[in-house]
């Protein structure tokens, strides 16, 4: 890899252990890449946030960071964490857990790192432009700025973004590079174009070709459901761009006559579906994955205004962002209702198998990340029908 | 070098990719999955990462619990192992091939930042393997029932190197001698397969020739066949027939080839490798070849140092290939 005379100094330690170690890593990682060069970012998004899934190994090596005097040079977000930073008791969260989950986030935040805690920090907290270089984990959120901000990120580690956002650089490989984001096959969707259809259309992608760059025909999605099918893909495949035809900046750009079509229809959605759904009684129903928007919070709101929950034997997350917590209080009144209107985590890095075995969620993410993560047995559904079960 | 350092000890072996969250105990150093073992100040040798890049962190806390590796071997790097040597300070190799060479209780030493790893005690044994092709099929040879190895096993055209030989040179001789064929160049060749038997490492050319004629068979053989190679059983056969003869072939792209073979994927090197084709001491005198110090290294591995004293095997890091890393194993990070 070719670097910079400044980089090498980095690289030789002349500008201290920390930053010496952040270049050991990012490079590293170029190279298994083959990265010819670091290019400069303009933000990074953090994941590696939760106790449950850094574990107290996680936590040594923040402590290390920190204390070996690590701070980000490029505005970074921070992913959800194992709780509601406030309502940590309502989640049945322990207290040894509740103080090293604490701990986890002061350390984020001594480095710079803004502690939003959500997944979905391109509502607000972190928006790229089209064409901006960035350094991003959180597989969801990833995808979603590359395909439909046109900025341009790898699907990073955590330690790596970590080790990107200190250094204010990158490995120039992959989803940096005009080549690599090229749609590698069309996809020809036909769905009824709800936002449940968009979980399943994501995991029938993600298990028809696995990883690539998918090319949407027939759909038009807006912010909600770009996320949605975002975090679909990344789960039950690794796709980490996308383009989707009339929709998003790049999809003009490219000429894809001689592609590999693929139709993606009610069988595969159909398909899609069984594989998401294990269970039919479920004792808890997890929404917001990735994190519901305000819109998603006057809508559901909306839905329940007047409705009473007779099910006291199934419990409710709604799971956002403190920021859209805050701000849709009405809503928020109306939800509570019904269940926990919880901020800065969710129900895959919340450590639920204490409480819970069985989980419904209209997120295929979620769909795919509770067995492994959570063990749970799941239940995936569009949102109304989830509501109704309890009314 | 994927993470910078040198370091000598004894190997322990995980065959299959290898996940550190659930696999290996962050404490105590525990490996959890297949034959077990321990981490502790060995050299972890495994083919590649999978899994959550939470693994990273499970071997920062070996190195906080002072139980991590002394170093990492592996084929292909990925990210989460790579991002825990770097950050755990463990010197790391990958490009090496195939870590099934390795036995546990190696004496090795991993120099990362030379890209080398040196096996103490074995020696190279240098040998070809050719593929002959008629009309879309490839010729298997059977080996008598009293053969050292494999006995009773179909297999290539394969013979030992004879000193001064070059690997194409021995190929056209063996195949002269067991055959009657006289074939010119290969048609196509694989880099070197390695299998380990002992202290031998076998290094085997696969070469491929097209020819016309059947075999007239010498005493090494008692029988041939003319085999689809997709349709080739592998508990018939020595290992890797099938998955070496396809290969080739689909290097050729010919365009008479039966559909089934076209549509075998290109790589399959999934299949557990065992000892080849040790020639019989009947066939093939002298030392066997050992590539000399200072000679221009081929793919990946160069004796180092003359027998008949201890061996001593380098294996050397190839320039990293730009692999097609599967992201999804590495990003199960917390919903990440």
């Amino acid at each position: 890899m070719d670097l910079t005379r400044e980089e090498e100094a980095i690289l030789n330690g002349e500008k201290g252990e920390g930053p010496r170690k952040a270049m050991e890593l990012v490079t590293a990682l170029g190279k298994i890449y083959g990265a010819e060069n670091l290019i400069d970012i303009t933000s990074a998004h953090l994941s590696g946030a939760s106790y449950k899934t850094i574990g107290d190994g996680g936590l040594k090596y923040l402590e290390d960071m920190v204390a070996g005097g690590a701070r980000v040079s490029v505005p970074s977000t921070l992913n959800p964490v194992g709780m509601d930073r406030t309502r940590w008791k309502e989640m049945h969260i322990t207290e040894q857990f509740a103080e090293k989950q604490l701990r986890i986030i002061e350390l984020y935040g001594s480095m710079g790192i803004k502690t939003t805690c959500s997944c979905t920090p391109y509502t607000g907290a972190n928006v790229p432009k089209l064409g901006d270089h960035v350094a991003w984990a959180e597989s969801s959120a990833l995808s979603f700025v590359n395909s439909f901000i046109g900025a341009r990120t790898n699907r990073e580690g955590g330690p790596g973004a970590l080790a990107a956002a200190i250094l204010g650089k990158t490995a120039n490989y992959g989803l940096h590079l005009d080549e690599k984001r090229r749609p590698t096959v069309v996809i020809d969707a036909e769905t009824d174009g709800s936002l449940f259809s968009y979980s399943l259309l994501g995991q029938a992608v993600g298990m028809a070709i696995g990883s690539g760059v998918p090319y949407f025909t027939g759909i038009r999605p807006g912010v909600e459901e770009a996320k949605t099918l975002s975090a679909a893909m990344a789960a039950s495949g690794s796709v980490a761009l996308y383009h989707v035809e009339g929709v998003t900046p790049e999809a003009g750009k490219f000429d894809v006559s001689e592609l590999e079509r693929i139709h993606i229809g009610k069988k595969e959605l159909d398909e899609a579906y069984a594989k998401l759904n294990t269970v039919e009684d479920v004792q808890l129903i997890a929404l917001g994955c990735p994190h519901l928007t305000e819109k998603e919070m006057h809508q559901i709101a909306a839905f329940l205004k007047g409705k009473k929950k007779v099910r006291d034997d199934i419990e409710i997350w709604f799971c956002t962002s403190a920021a859209v917590r805050e701000k849709c209080a009405e809503d928020v009144k109306v939800m509570e209702q019904f269940g926990l209107v919880l901020a800065d985590t969710c129900m895959v890095v919340a450590p639920i198998e204490g409480t819970f075995q069985r989980t419904a969620t209209n997120s295929a993410k979620a769909g795919n990340y509770l067995p492994t993560l959570c063990s749970q047995k799941v239940m995936c559904r569009d949102l109304a029908a989830l509501l109704e079960v309890v009314m | 070098m994927i993470s910078p350092g040198k370091a000598r000890g004894e190997v322990v072996t995980v065959p299959e990719p290898l996940s550190f969250l659930g696999g290996v105990n962050g404490s105590t150093g525990e490996i959890c999955v297949g034959k077990g073992g321990n981490v502790a100040g060995k050299i972890l040798v495994f083919p590649k990462g999978k899994g959550s890049t939470v693994g990273s962190f499970v071997m920062y806390d070996l190195m906080v619990h002072g139980k991590q590796p002394a170093a990492v071997i592996n084929e292909a790097a990925e990210t989460i192992v790579a991002t825990g040597a770097v950050i755990s300070s463990i010197p790391m190799v990958d490009q090496i091939p195939q870590t099934d060479i390795f036995r546990d209780g190696d004496i090795v030493t991993v120099d990362a930042d030379a890209g080398t790893v040196d096996i103490e005690g074995i020696r190279v044994r240098e040998v070809v393997s050719s593929a002959l092709i008629r009309d879309g099929r490839v010729l298997l040879l059977h080996r008598p029932d009293h053969c050292h190895s494999y006995p009773g096993k179909w297999s290539l055209v394969a013979g030992k190197i004879e000193d001064g030989e070059t690997e194409e040179q021995a190929a056209a001789r063996e195949v002269l001698e067991e055959t009657g064929i006289k074939v010119g160049a290969p048609e196509a060749r694989l880099a070197p397969v390695y299998d380990r038997e002992g202290s031998t490492l076998w290094k085997v050319h696969p070469m491929l020739y097209r020819v016309d004629s059947d075999p007239v068979l010498n005493p090494e053989n008692d029988s041939f066949r003319w085999a689809v190679p997709s349709e080739i059983a592998d508990a018939e056969c020595v290992p890797r027939t099938r998955d070496v003869t396809v290969r080739m072939m689909q290097k050729l792209r010919l365009p008479e080839l039966p559909q089934s073979v076209q549509e075998l994927p290109a790589e399959g090197l999934g299949i557990p490798v065992g000892p080849p084709f040790p020639p019989s001491p009947a066939f093939g005198h002298g030392p066997e070849r050992v590539v000399r110090v200072g000679e221009e290294p081929e793919l990946g591995v160069q004796a180092v140092g003359v027998p008949p004293e201890v061996y001593l095997v380098r294996l050397i890091g190839l320039e990293p290939v730009l692999q097609a890393v599967e992201q999804r194993e590495i990003a199960v990070q917390e919903g990440g």
